[in-house]
């Protein structure tokens, strides 16, 4: 029952993205960056609809209102007449010829971090501090508290953060709830799928944008930063907002070649708030991106925001007759803006965790460094807005974060000490992929090759090209 | 397969083996803690929390109950082992305080009991690994 539970939203999502970029009934590679979109969409809007139901009385709603959308749209996806056929495989970019070895290489990194991931997830099922004293606590007042389910917002608890938005207690709570217990294994499966399918997510857009080979880098670069894998087994809310703040960031990318884009990325982003309050930073900053870099008219901000609504009305409800006060924003000071000394222990231990990020064997500065200066940057790629913007959406997190630090409570070291890694964390996909879209991809940098044609044997002749045509059905 | 350029290959080869001896490495780390954590059962967060299996059908299903605990050398342990507590026993909320008319005693050994006697509680019904139910006549 637990497995259905997850599977229903999950098939929610993935039934949304294939309804959004169509394929008639065939499969493509491009299901792959469906699927890994539609699980994080899916989990997302079933934890609001979980939610909604606990708001509204309806406790064992949510489950049958997903299967029933989930039907819904696999009937307007049938009823489409017309088999559309994928329009991100009309507008790929020329791939050469499958690399085997940085396939291998990124199966490799994948297997790794599965790996990473079940063997964390076995020596602690539970996660780590916070998974049982916030996420999970939480979801088991949603999924077993009966009529007193708002107890999870008690005072009595209140160092557990009950202002923390819901997406990841909502969805493992679901689960919880159809199973009649709490077991170990749906906060595990939640937080595995929105693990794999950040990894799922990197690969597949770079793919869409650049190619597969610098996909397959993107991905070994993405989990060669093994806290990422060891994080999402932790079952922190961190790894599942890295999928968030991805995800809205290429959607946005993806909006020249499909205005439904905007409306997904709106959503997404509404979900990123959703998922961590760092998400609302990110959702202003990608409203900021369109209108400033992007320079998206009008009509594609209404777009971005029609999606950004529904789920920003889930959390203003919350927000305003669930949720506690946010300790962190009560214990801001803003005359600590003018403390010199703050800013100069946030930068250093900012530069620090930077330089040493991830578990990298070298500094991954070092690594993603060197490998970009190796590759170089072509003009265009610089100039395009596009990436400027992922640029920019990075930059503004950064710069958010750091803020909230310089603001933040007294105890500066210890509150650096035990979140700032994880901060960084939430930005790590965007990085790679904002890297992999500056960079040059190695197959533009492929020498040119030319057999020297010999003057004894001149080239024979092109066959013409209509005696071909004829033969073809 | 195209004939990428010197600087291409190197730095693909470059980007590849190190972020798989991150990752290896990792892994490698996990496996040996994974053996020992095998020839050391009964630790962690989640052996610990079974400890209240047995208390948690005494107590109610829903509402609050009182917490005390011997654990006084360590304050991020004591932390740690409320919220552990009150994870095992949600939706029952546990209040960090024993000013509650049922509280739930987390011990560390035979001789933490003694100590709470000061606190005025009354001894209801032990549950074994030190976990002992108390009543407060106050309440």
């Amino acid at each position: 029952m637990t497995i259905l539970a997850v599977l229903v939203p999950v098939l929610l999502g993935c039934a949304l993205t294939r309804v959004v970029w169509p394929n008639g009934w065939r499969v493509c590679r491009h299901d792959f960056f469906r699927a890994s979109l539609g699980v994080g969409l899916g989990l997302g809007l079933g934890s609001c609809i979980f939610f909604l139901s606990l708001a509204l009385g309806w406790p064992g709603a949510a489950l049958p209102v997903e299967a029933l959308l989930v039907a819904a749209l696999a009937a307007l996806y049938a009823r489409a007449r017309a088999p559309i056929p994928c329009g991100f495989c009309a507008t790929a970019p020329h791939d050469p010829k499958w690399n085997r070895l940085p396939s291998a290489a990124a199966g490799l990194a994948a297997a790794s971090a599965l790996a990473i991931f079940v063997l964390f997830s076995v020596m602690a099922p539970l996660g780590e501090s916070d998974a049982w004293s916030i996420w999970n606590l939480r979801a088991k007042f949603l999924a077993l508290g009966g009529k007193n389910w708002l107890h999870a917002f008690s005072p009595v608890i209140a160092w557990s953060h009950p202002d923390y938005p819901l997406l990841i207690p909502a969805s493992v709570a679901q689960a919880w709830k159809a199973a009649g217990g709490a077991s170990w294994m749906a906060p595990v499966l939640v937080a595995g799928l929105l693990t794999f399918a950040a990894a799922g997510l990197v690969y597949s857009s770079v793919e869409m944008l650049r190619g597969r080979l610098p996909a397959s880098l993107a991905l070994i670069a993405l989990l060669g930063a093994s806290s990422f894998a060891r994080n999402g087994a932790a079952q922190y809310a961190d790894v599942p907002l890295s999928f968030f703040l991805l995800a809205t960031a290429v959607l946005l990318s993806l909006e020249e070649r499909s205005s439904s884009a905007a409306v997904l990325a709106g959503l997404s982003a509404g979900l990123a708030a959703w998922t961590k309050n760092e998400g609302m930073l990110f959702a202003a900053g990608a409203i900021l991106a369109q209108m400033l870099l992007l320079r998206r008219g009008a009509s594609a901000i209404r777009r971005f925001l029609s999606g950004f609504a529904p789920v920003a009305a889930v959390l203003l409800l919350f927000k305003l007759r669930y949720a506690g006060p946010n300790d962190l924003a009560a214990s801001m000071r803003w005359a600590r803006l003018a403390d010199f000394d703050r800013y100069w222990t946030v930068g250093y231990q900012v530069i620090s965790h930077i330089l040493t990020f991830g578990g990298y064997v070298v500094s991954p500065v070092l690594v993603l460094g060197a490998y970009a200066w190796l590759l170089g940057v072509q003009r265009e790629e610089r100039m395009r807005p596009r990436n400027r913007a992922l640029l920019f959406l990075l930059f503004w997190m950064l710069a958010g974060d750091f803020l909230v630090y310089v603001l933040a409570p007294s105890a500066l070291d210890w509150q650096l000490e035990t979140s700032l890694g994880r901060v960084l964390l939430q930005l790590w996909p965007l990085a790679v992929l904002t890297l992999f879209c500056y960079v040059s991809a190695p197959q533009q940098m492929v020498k040119a090759t030319q057999k020297p044609v010999s003057k004894a044997s001149p080239r024979p002749a092109k066959r013409a090209p209509t005696a071909r045509l004829r033969t073809m059905g | 397969m195209p004939a990428f350029s010197l600087r291409a290959k190197l730095g693909m080869a470059l980007l590849a083996s190190l972020a798989l001896m991150s990752s290896f490495k990792l892994l490698l780390d996990a496996w040996e803690q994974r053996a020992r954590m095998a020839a050391e059962p009964g630790i962690g967060p989640s052996a610990y929390i079974h400890r209240f299996d047995e208390i948690r059908s005494a107590l109610p299903q829903r509402g609050v109950t009182g917490y005390i605990t011997d654990q006084v050398r360590d304050p991020n342990r004591a932390i740690a082992e409320y919220h552990l507590t009150q994870y095992a026993l949600a939706p029952l909320l546990v209040a960090n305080s024993w000013n509650e008319k049922l509280v739930v005693g987390n011990f560390h050994s035979a001789l933490g009991p003694a100590a709470i006697k000061t606190k005025g509680l009354e001894f209801v019904r032990d549950y074994g690994a030190f976990v002992q139910l108390l009543r407060n006549p106050k309440r």
